[in-house]
């Protein structure tokens, strides 16, 4: 049952990728898209015998292939660290951007903004390595500051990720406030997107995400674990606090991977674990790769309104993300009445 | 499983002090004690889910505490208090938890982690409802999954804290006598919290009285309960009888004249 409905959700996921690919400024059929992806494939490409426009083959493989990646690629990170977050802080409203991960990437941002840090490194943009910097440094300042009381509990790491936050965002708007002309750059970084998508950054950030992810996903045993309590997690010969301490840094990498190369894009790293659980259960062998997946796809469709919905002004993702995740997710838990939060 | 001289702390408040106690193979020991008598925190020793600030658990002659904890959930299995089932899992899913000792990474349920489980749930009468969520299950039939993920873990040892709290007096009958059967017909050692002492009377081998931390009884029922036990223990006046039709002593509490009460909380003023 389960691999038929994760089969569905793959072909989906290529059907999205295709239809993001063949829409925009220039429109593409399917069916050429379809030719221009796989002609540069090795023994597949020589098979297919494809006539298209040489101009096709830049826009798909030069702009709109990257960018749809990037999409999906982003979408997965953040679904995957949403499942692992609410799971492992057994928090409904845990999200990647509950400790901090977000505000110390748009700090970084921010600073790279305002005082015009290099062009980057490697292709990257120097808002990319800011903000990554900012996220990674921020998490380990948020984890240091959860710890320094007695106990290491969850409570408290979730209260110093707020603090943290809040300090950080405020830094953030203090800066806006100080650079009027960066003003712009600044909002539009925060809101996402992704309009500077490029191969290079698509690089950086798949293996990260993936590896990361991979690494989720061999510990869902534990994390089905910790549903079930401390206690008992404890005596089923789960080390509770390393499994912790390795899904939380886990967690934060692959969602400082994510907002580096995308800014701010809400609402997907919670309500794709919360939608997903919906039909899969609480069982983070199904629950984690059903996300995944969803998280790709959803991140892709955003994508794509936001470019080709007030063409050719760019709405930012994040917008769109919440704009239609939203009131699809009331939807669904209104019809789910009974089941809210289960997991 | 033995403990030795075991003593503990919460911050600076002795939990439990100098504490012995010897648990033989393949026997049912009740723990009984009032509320924060120290019942809890040494089973909780004894999983090695509390350090110890002196003496040692043993079990085997192994000092649980250096064991790998992996290696630990194969040998002693735990039911906590108060399960709650928050999360839909399935019974099944549930009970397929407690092969997670023996399983790694990737890995998936083998042919061994099934019987295990199917066994498990056999054995606790739950294989059923092995499809059903855990969140419509009623209290017993939770428990007695519960047990079953325990089990599957193919224990020496299995901890129950208060397995019969909040259970109608059926469910409690019916978890006892399956506790009973483990230790009986399946080699296993059972060490469980109980507050009634009835029970504990009919159907352990062994019952252990705490008080503020250390041991005042140990033994079997029939030698260890006498009314001044109880009184000592829970300060509580009891009768305590021979009773014919369960073959075992009986105990039950003796309500105070009410001048002795209020002499009595006078005197605490």
């Amino acid at each position: 049952m389960f691999s038929v409905f994760m089969l569905v959700m793959v072909v989906i996921l290529f059907l999205s990728i295709l239809l993001a690919i063949s829409l925009g400024a220039a429109d593409i059929a399917m069916a050429d898209a379809f030719g221009v992806l796989i002609k540069p494939l090795p023994v597949v490409g020589q098979l297919v015998n494809v006539s298209y426009d040489d101009a096709y083959y830049s826009i798909v493989w030069g702009i709109r292939l990257p960018r749809v990646l990037l999409a999906a690629t982003v979408g997965m990170g953040l679904a995957a660290a949403g499942t692992a977050f609410q799971g492992l802080l057994q928090n409904p409203m845990a999200d990647p951007y509950v400790l901090g991960v977000s505000s110390g990437a748009s700090f970084g941002a921010t600073l790279s903004i305002v005082f015009g840090i290099g062009s980057g490194f490697m292709g990257l943009a120097g808002s990319t390595i800011a903000a990554f910097i900012g996220a990674v440094l921020t998490m380990a300042a948020v984890y240091t500051l959860g710890r320094a009381g007695k106990k290491s509990s969850m409570v408290a790491l979730l209260l110093a990720g707020i603090a943290v936050s809040s300090f950080l965002s405020a830094m953030v708007s203090f800066m806006m406030i100080l650079n009027h002309d960066k003003l712009e750059s600044i909002v539009l970084w925060t809101m996402g997107s992704f309009a500077t998508a490029s191969w290079t950054s698509l690089y950086i950030s798949f293996p990260i995400i993936l590896i990361g992810g991979v690494v989720l996903l061999a510990m869902s045993k534990e994390m089905n674990a910790l549903l079930m309590g401390d206690e008992t997690a404890l005596h089923l010969g789960v080390d509770v606090d390393k499994v912790r301490r390795l899904l939380l840094v886990i967690g934060s990498i692959i969602t400082a991977a994510a907002v580096s190369v995308s800014g701010i894009i809400g609402f997907v790293g919670l309500i794709i674990p919360h939608v997903v659980r919906l039909f899969t259960g609480p069982d983070h062998k199904r629950l984690l790769p059903a996300a995944v997946v969803s998280g790709a796809i959803f991140m892709i469709i955003s994508d794509t309104l936001a470019r080709t919905l007030m063409a050719p002004i760019e709405i930012p993702v994040g917008i769109i993300t919440s704009l239609v995740g939203g009131p699809f997710f009331l939807y669904l838990l209104v019809r789910n009445r009974n089941a809210t939060y289960r997991g | 499983m033995e403990a030795r001289d075991l003593s503990c702390a919460y911050d600076q408040t002795k939990v439990i002090e100098h504490l012995n106690l010897a648990v033989g193979r393949s026997s049912m020991v009740g723990i009984l004690g009032p509320n924060g008598s120290g019942k809890t925190t040494l089973l909780r020793h004894i999983s090695a889910a509390l350090k110890p600030q002196s003496g040692v658990i043993l079990l085997n002659g192994v000092d649980v505490f250096t064991m790998r904890r992996r290696m630990l959930a194969r040998k002693i299995a735990y039911v906590p208090q108060n399960t709650t089932a928050e999360f839909e899992f399935t019974a099944m899913d549930v009970v397929m938890m407690g092969r997670i000792p023996y399983m790694k990474g990737f890995q998936s349920e083998s042919r061994a982690d099934m019987n295990a489980v199917k066994q498990a749930m056999d054995m606790t009468g739950t294989w059923q409802f092995r499809e059903r969520s855990i969140t419509e299950l009623s209290g017993g039939e939770l428990q007695r999954v519960m047990i079953a993920r325990a089990l599957a873990q193919q224990p020496e040892i299995l901890m129950l804290d208060e397995p019969t709290a909040h259970l109608d007096l059926q469910f409690q009958m019916e978890i006892l006598d399956l506790l009973r059967r483990l230790a009986d017909h399946h080699g296993l050692t059972v060490i469980v919290v109980l507050h009634d002492i009835n029970l504990a009377v009919q159907f352990c081998d062994k019952v252990v009285f705490m008080q503020s931390g250390s041991i005042i009884a140990d033994g079997r029922p029939q030698d260890v309960i006498t009314e001044q036990l109880i009184s000592d223990v829970y300060n509580v006046t009891v009768s305590i009888w021979h009773d014919e039709s369960t073959g075992s002593i009986c105990i039950a509490p003796v309500r105070q004249p009410p001048s002795e009460i209020s002499a009595c909380l006078k005197r605490i003023g």
